[in-house]
């Protein structure tokens, strides 16, 4: 037995060290009193509960998941699972009253417009004695409707730290390991990280970053978009310029090489049979020459050869 | 006859313009060139024109999807 006073004196100073209300299923130490009465026979009367003694179990607990899931091969299972680039459709476990999962949806809300994220919230405890088996119940579900979802997020925040040892729970890590879809975790606290933010996908430290994270994935992809866009626009806008660049300079020389455009500078060109005259050494006298202008030709007879 | 495409187009105007610069055609044979070459030179411009609207067609399209 034990005395109302009693239990909130040792219930306040147990959960200022483990964190942890004390509840079922969890081993404590004693300390107490043994009474015999000739009337009521034996009694013992709690007079204190050693917290560090509990806390080293939970200690022990978490340390025993994670050496399990690590012996069993689970650990980076879940990991290892590829988030799609654009996290779009999310199953949510926690719960709609959480200050976490408001804080979450007022981000994503405020970004409608840019981003569609269709949400939807799979109710759960989370945390506390039925923690582990009513979030295991939501996986459930949430794996036979996997096909609907990109991934799930576990969220808790505003809660204090109080009865967040459920996380630490062999079933409920072993679940999210395993589980089919990446689990993001944002489980607000100051504690320790607890097992199943460790197997997680990906953990982000409260909700906030949580949806922080998801935005950041959408908008990267849309800077990514944006930057190839540009460079599209700039490369193939230089390709051309080049290109036309290149077609001015041949022109620029086909004029000046062109003997129409040297015939209208001053020169001409002197044909002897149809034969272009190179030289002067090619005439003698008596020659027929026929003179090529821009403007026409003229025939003329070679006088005198001066060599 | 199969239409040339404006790299074989391209390289035969380089071609001929290599030609001219070098001094190795000869005078005869000039204006022939220089016509044949003027003819490629004003076919790789239109292309290039068209290349060019077709882009910015495109780029005004995708510009326009993402802004709705």
């Amino acid at each position: 037995m034990i005395w109302k006073d009693d239990f909130e004196r040792i219930n306040r100073k147990f959960i200022s060290i483990t964190k942890e209300p004390i509840k079922d299923g969890i081993t404590i130490l004693l300390y107490c009193r043994i009474n015999f009465d000739a009337l009521y026979g034996l009694s013992l009367r709690i007079i204190d509960i050693d917290p560090l003694f509990t806390l080293g179990e939970l200690e022990r607990e978490r340390q025993e998941t994670i050496k399990k899931i690590k012996e069993e091969g689970l650990w980076d299972k879940n990991k290892k699972l590829k988030l799609p680039l654009l996290p779009q459709r999310l199953a949510i476990v926690s719960v709609q009253t959480s200050k976490g999962y408001s804080d979450f949806m007022n981000i994503i809300q405020q970004e409608e417009k840019n981003y569609k994220i269709f949400t939807f919230l799979f109710p759960s405890l989370l945390q506390g004695d039925n923690a582990v088996e009513s979030m295991i119940l939501s996986l459930d579900t949430i794996e036979l409707v996997k096909e609907h979802f990109d991934a799930v997020l576990i969220m808790r925040g505003g809660g204090g730290d109080i009865g967040l040892s459920c996380y630490n729970n062999y079933n409920l890590v072993k679940r999210i390991a395993t589980f089919p879809l990446p689990v993001l975790t944002g489980i607000g606290h100051s504690t320790n990280e607890t097992v199943s933010e460790m197997v997680s996908n990906r953990n982000s430290i409260t909700p906030t970053d949580l949806a922080d994270f998801i935005l950041s994935c959408f908008k990267s992809f849309d800077d990514n978009l944006n930057e190839l866009k540009h460079k599209l626009f700039l490369n193939s806008t230089k390709r051309i310029e080049r290109e036309e660049q290149i077609l001015n300079q041949y022109n620029q020389v086909l004029k000046l090489l062109d003997p129409k455009n040297l015939l209208k500078r001053g020169y001409s060109i002197s044909y002897l049979n149809d034969k272009i005259v190179k030289s002067s050494l090619e005439l003698k006298e008596g020659d027929e020459l026929i003179t090529l202008f821009s403007d026409g030709k003229v025939k003329s007879i070679v006088e005198k050869q001066n060599k | 006859m199969k239409t040339k495409t404006y790299s074989e187009k391209f390289e035969e105007l380089t071609k001929i313009v290599k030609e001219l610069e070098r001094g190795d055609i000869a005078i005869d044979l000039m204006t022939e060139k220089i016509n044949q070459a003027l003819e490629l030179l004003n076919e790789c411009k239109d292309k290039l024109k068209t290349v060019n609207e077709d882009v910015q067609k495109i780029i005004e399209e995708i510009s326009s999807k993402q802004d709705e």
